[in-house]
Order: C-alpha cells, then structure tokens, then sequence
C-alpha cells in the first residue's frame, strides 16, 4: 500500500533525476572525455619536461606583432624569409692523387633571382700544374600528378676522373694517396659537357644523361707521401684519346613487397651519336636487407656488369678491394665483365651495451661475419688488363670466394648507416690468395651507389 | 541527521526509490553503510552476440592517412604563436637554464604562402656583432604536420611495423594507441614509438617517440625522450608541443652536455580567411615543405 503510494513520486523524481542527467548531457561536450584524456597525458609531459614544457610568456608580445605587422611583407625581418637576391657561398675544394699531385682550389656556389644554381669548382694542380674545374647549373621542379621532382643539371669543364666508375670514395683514396701512397686507382682526363635529367622521389627514379668528352691520358706525375715510401702503383696506365660521347639511361627502383632496391644502368656510346668510341656498358645490381628478428640483420647484395663493343681501361669493370673481393688487391683486375655476390650478417646491437663494454658513447660497435664470391672474366689471365669477350658468365674457375668478419663504427655522419668497418677476410679455395685485414668506411648496402 | 529522515516529508517509499536511483547511478562513490537493498525490481535483458568484424589493424593505418589527409585538405589558412625554446643542463648536475628562445606569429596560406613575424628573441649568449642568431627558425606554408604522422604517411608506411597496443572507450571517442618501429632492423637509428588515434576522425592526437640507437653517436649520445602533442582548435587538432631532451656524448663550451628542445604552438587561428596581402610574394627559402629550425648560428652570407 506505501509503496503503492510511493511509486507515481518515485517516477516523477527518477525522471526528475534523468532529465538532469540529460541536461547535464546537454551542457558537457561529448568529447570532453577525450579531452580531459589528452589533457591528463599532456600534464605528465610537462612534469617530465619541467621548465621547457612551460607556457610561454605573452607579455609584450601583442605590441610586438603590431610593430612586426606595420612593416610591409617580403623584408627580410618581417616575414623571417630573405627575397631572392644574390648570395655567394665558397668551401676550399682540395685533392690529390699521383697523376695531378696536390688539387688546391675552391668551390663556389651563387644563388641569384634567375632559376636554378650556379656552382663551380677551380683547382690548381701541383704535379701537372695544370688547371681543373667546372661550371655547372642544375635545377628541380615539383611534378604533382608524378609526386616526384625533376632534377636537371649541366656542367661543362675539366675533371681528373678515375677509370673505375663504379667506386670511388674521394676521401678514402685521397687519404690513402697522401698519407702512405695506398691509393690503386687509374687516373685520365676528361673534358667537355655533361648532362643529366632525373626524375622521381626518395624511392624511384629514372635517369638520362649525356656527355660530350674528350678523354686522354694523365702522366705520373708525384711521388711523395706524408709517411714516405713510394706510391703502391709507379704508374699511371694509359688510356686511348678520343672524344667520347655518351648516353646514359639509369632505372633505380624498389622490389614491391620487400626492403630490396634494383637498380639497371646502360651505357651507350656509338659513331652514330657523333663518338670516336664504340661500346655498350650495362649493369645490374640488387640489395636489400631482411630483418631476423630484432637483433639480427642479413644483407643480401649482388651485382652483374658486363661491357660489349671496345673494351677501354676507364669502361672496364674493375674487381678486388673493399668493394668487392677483399682478398684481392684494390682494381687489381679488370674485364669486360664482373659478377658478385656477398652476404653480410649484422648483430645491430650496440656492442658496448650487449656485453658492457668500458667505451665512450661516441664509440658504438657492431659486430658482423659476411660470405662472397665473384668472377671478373674478359682478362687478359697475365697482365689481369681487360680485353673483349663473347661470355655473359664466368667459367667455373673464375670465381673467387672469401668469408670474413669484423667490427664496425657507426658514427652517423655524413649519413645514420654508413660505418668505419674494420674485417678480416679469408680466402676460399686454394688459388695463392692471403687473407687480408682492410679498414673502409662503407654503407651497409654499399653495392647500390648511394644517389 | 540521515538522507531518509530529510526525505520523509515527501515520502518515506519515494526517498528509499530516490536512495536507490542514486545508488545505482553512482556506485563507486557510495561510500558507507548499506541502508537497504531493493530486491522486488527486476528486469531481463537480452544477450545480443555482436558478429561486426573489429576493425583492422591496416583499415586503422588506411583510415588514419585518408583521416590526416582529409585534415589536411580542409585547412586552407591558420596563424599561431610559434616557440623555439632550447634549455641546457637539462639532467644531470645542475640546474636547467634557458639557452635561447625566439617567439613568433606565423601565418600560413594555402597553397604556399606564409609570413613570420618575430615577436621576441632571447640569447644566453648573443653574438656581439648581433648578425649571428644562435636559434633561427623558419616555417614552411604546408600544414601536413609531418612531425606528427611521418610513420603513417603511404610513402613511409612500409618502413614501419604497427601493432594495436590498446584501445580505451573515452565517451563517444574509441582512442587507439598504435606502436610503430622501423622494420629492418639494421634502422636503429630510426624513431619509434606509439601514437594516440582518436578513430572518430582518425586522427592524430599525440605521439610519443624513443631512438633505439642514436641517429648521430659521434656528436649525440641519445635522444632520450620525445613526445608530439595536438590539441584540438575547433573541429581540426593542430600541432601543440614537440618536446625532445637529448645529450651530447662531450660536453660543449657554454651550452654543457645535456639539452631540452621544445616548439610550442598556441592562439591557432584556421580558416579565418587571412588575405592575401598580409603575405609577400612565395618566397624561395620557404618553400621546402616543412619547417626548418637552425640551432647554433652560423653567419648568413649573403
């Protein structure tokens, strides 16, 4: 009977009490949960950061803009952005190898309001005491409906080039050519022009160049090193002279579905674009890595080259050395063809963390062990100088193969992967190879060229 | 004096029904003895056996890059108060000082203008020829905040390896918290970390991230904490903080080992339809597609 009587009050007061809850509803925005959610995550942030987290002082600061915005935009100090006049910059551009001897010059870049960059580059040589350089102009451009840039850049002047065209660290062999004379490149001249168009972004790119060079040989010109002793070559081979002009067509592409890169490049040079040379240059080269697990990476490379028509010193595929075959000689053979393969197996962990090792921060180590093989054919087996050949592969016997390990620093410049790599390498197979203990400073994928 | 004895004048079986609804309706708060327990009400609700597939991990990833390209697409001007701060003695001894500070107004424009107006600029140590700023910063016109969704972007997305962490019901808003990490391995010096993702638009609402290794060890000895914060301004979040602490391996002269990065942004404005003569002409320094930040001078040569 109470509660007979109780219920009508009971309904009105539970509806009283929904339609507060729903009112309240009304007030309180849906997302205020969110809100209140990041808000509490956003206070943690300011404890951990403290001072730096703290809310910026305002005080002056609507006056300020006031005065900022009475200056007329496109000033240098009200927008933050300089407009497009000309500006000048200039880094010293030194150098040397045994056929110029000492490179002493500077390189220039200028910015202007007309498009593109100018920049140059003009040295002096103390050996040949002659003068190289090059003016060169480049430019890109968005292309939207491609998501990619387009690249173009000429460059006219005279370079010393080394005749191994597929590696050449300046660095390395430039401290190794001063220091103690451990440079094994071969040296020639170029002059003329050249060109290139790349279009693509980070990913993939094609490329076509050109170049209108006439190509001649460079004299030996300097002995001494900063340690003494004579250079390792006490020559500098020869290569035929002529005008050579060449088309270049550069595809660099991502294998779908896997962290591999391919790339394809041909080179063409034939009387009927205007050459003294004739020759087809074509080469492939595949690398990637695969993670096994976290700790462990393998690092897969492979690469085939192989040169038709003339077979020329600076076309020649060269073979040994930190690039390939550490135990060989650096460029100690070249041939009208090279394939390689090499594997790598890196522990990426710290060293100095993994088994608490007593060294600096800036001292962190990886450890690797790596397997490879390769052939150079299209040799003279003697002279190990390059001459025309009918084979696309090796002969069994022609392969070398070596495995090896090493520790490696990464100190993150000029790039996060590339490492001072410290490995010793021992041949397999009984063909009168040493093993050898070599000190390069490589990316992990060094058989790409970096772009 | 009790609850029921406050309510009897209205009526006793009304208050215990009042009592009840509010014991119900907040249970954790009810704190103290149990005054009764109604056991005459009853009700049954049906089992319903829910078969809508979850949401997958790669419709989340596809959903949040349409989510922030969607954000993206409907800004078509913004202003804010931008903060470059940098304190050193951050950890460690000491006591954490302000190192430099530079304050500024920026207005951006689709589809590429932009105009930066330095309000105040603070230097522990200023150059005496006052041509060389220790911390310049420029800003691009792109509103992407590619600090924020750098992992999410299609381009980037392969490098990543993305995992549901968790997920948390926060009134009408599902909130994900995603992990990211490069997946090659040999990327150590690569960010990771984990973001938040508000799945009512898809967005981004923050972001904290961690180094494995150092992307630089020969200057760098770590980066050891880093958050992105949004927040949110009308219907769009926007870039907030992005705060970093990080250590050099030696100590530098007047700057010490340790050091705190921090961007503030605030007083967002989208969409109020700046004109457009509030901006010069594109220029050409800004026009890389994102912001840049110099820290440590360097002469402008010009």
């Amino acid at each position: 009977m109470r509660r007979a009587r109780g219920g009508p009050l009971a309904l009105v007061l539970l509806s009283l009490v929904a339609s507060v809850g729903a009112a309240r509803a009304h007030v309180v925005p849906p997302d205020s949960l969110l809100d209140a959610y990041v808000r509490g995550l956003s206070d943690s942030t300011d404890a951990w950061f403290g001072i730096t987290a703290a809310p910026v002082d305002t005080a002056g600061l609507d006056s300020a803009l006031a005065v900022g915005l009475a200056i007329p935009p496109g000033g240098r100090r009200a927008n933050g952005t300089e407009s497009r006049r000309l500006r000048f910059g200039w880094s010293p551009a030194p150098g040397f190898n045994r056929a110029d001897g000492a490179q002493l010059g500077v390189g220039l870049s200028l910015r202007s309001p007309l498009p593109g960059r100018l920049t140059g580059r003009a040295q002096y040589t103390t050996g040949s005491k002659d003068v190289l350089g090059e003016a060169a102009w480049s430019e890109s451009w968005r292309v939207r409906p491609l998501r990619s840039r387009l690249a173009l850049r000429m460059a006219a002047g005279r370079w010393t080039e080394t005749a191994d065209r597929d590696h050449f660290d300046p660095l390395s062999a430039t401290l190794n050519a001063v220091l103690w004379g451990g440079d094994r490149h071969q040296y020639l001249r170029r002059d003329g022009v050249r060109a290139s168009l790349r279009i693509g972004d980070d990913r993939t790119a094609a490329t076509i160049g050109w170049r209108d060079q006439l190509e001649s040989s460079l004299r030996y010109t300097t002995r001494w090193t900063a340690f003494g002793g004579p250079p390792e070559l006490e020559s500098n081979d020869a290569v035929p002279e002529g005008r050579v002009r060449e088309l270049a067509l550069i595809a660099d592409v991502p294998v779908p579905g896997t962290r591999f890169r391919a790339q394809a490049a041909h080179w063409t040079s034939d009387p009927r674009l205007w050459s003294d040379r004739q020759y087809r240059r074509t080469r492939f080269l595949l690398a990637g890595d695969v993670s096994l697990g976290r700790r462990f990476a393998l690092v897969p490379q492979a690469g085939y080259g192989r040169l038709r028509g003339e077979v020329l010193p600076q076309q020649a595929f060269y073979f040994g050395g930190t690039p390939d075959i550490h135990t060989l000689e650096r460029n100690e053979w070249a041939g009208a063809g090279r394939t390689f393969v090499r594997t790598d197996l890196v522990l990426v962990d710290d060293l100095r963390t993994l088994l608490h090792l007593p060294l600096p921060a800036w001292l962190p180590l990886q450890a690797s062990v790596f397997a490879a093989t390769g052939a150079s054919w299209g040799r003279d087996p003697v002279t190990g100088v390059a001459q025309p050949t009918s084979r696309d592969w090796p002969h069994r016997s022609e392969w070398l193969s070596e495995a090896g390990g090493g520790l490696s620093w990464r100190p993150g410049l000029p790039d996060p992967l590339s490492t001072l790599r410290f490995e010793y390498a021992v041949p397999i197979g009984a063909d009168g190879r040493d093993a050898a203990f070599t000190v390069a400073f490589k990316h992990p994928l060094g058989l790409l060229r970096q772009r | 004096m009790t609850a029921a004895s406050l309510l009897a004048p209205i009526a006793p079986a009304s208050a215990w029904s009042l009592l009840l609804v509010l014991a119900t309706a907040a249970p954790a708060r009810a704190a103290g003895p149990v005054v009764a327990v109604e056991d005459t009400l009853r009700t049954d609700v049906a089992e319903v056996l829910v078969r809508a597939p979850r949401v997958t991990l790669d419709e989340i990833l596809d959903r949040v890059a349409r989510g922030e390209a969607r954000r993206d697409s409907l800004l078509r001007d913004q202003s804010f108060t931008a903060t470059v701060r940098v304190l050193r003695n951050t950890s460690g001894r000491g006591t954490p000082e302000l190192f430099a500070e530079t304050v500024s107004k920026v207005y951006r424009k689709k589809p590429n203008l932009v105009r930066t107006v330095r309000l105040r600029q603070y230097e522990r140590y200023p150059d005496k020829k006052g041509d060389d700023a220790t911390l310049d910063s420029e800003f691009s016109p792109g509103m992407g905040e590619e600090i924020v969704n750098f992992a999410f972007r299609p381009a980037n997305r392969r490098n990543y390896r993305f995992s549901i962490e968790s997920r948390k019901l926060l009134g009408d808003h599902l909130l994900y918290t995603l992990r990211f990490e490069p997946r090659s391995a040999l990327a150590v010096h690569e960010p990771s970390g984990r973001v938040w993702v508000d799945t009512k638009d898809y967005v981004i609402v923050r972001q904290e991230i961690e180094f494995r290794q150092s992307p630089v060890p020969l200057f760098l000895k770590s980066i050891r904490h880093m958050v992105v914060e949004r927040t949110r301004t009308g219907e769009f979040w926007v870039l907030s903080r992005a705060l970093v602490r990080m250590e050099f391996t030696v100590p530098l002269p007047k700057f010490g080992r340790s050091f705190d990065f921090g961007l503030a942004f605030s007083d967002y404005q989208l969409n109020a339809g700046l004109p457009d003569s509030l901006f010069a002409a594109p220029g050409s320094r800004a026009e890389s597609g994102r912001m840049r930040v110099r820290v440590g001078g360097g002469r402008r040569r010009s």
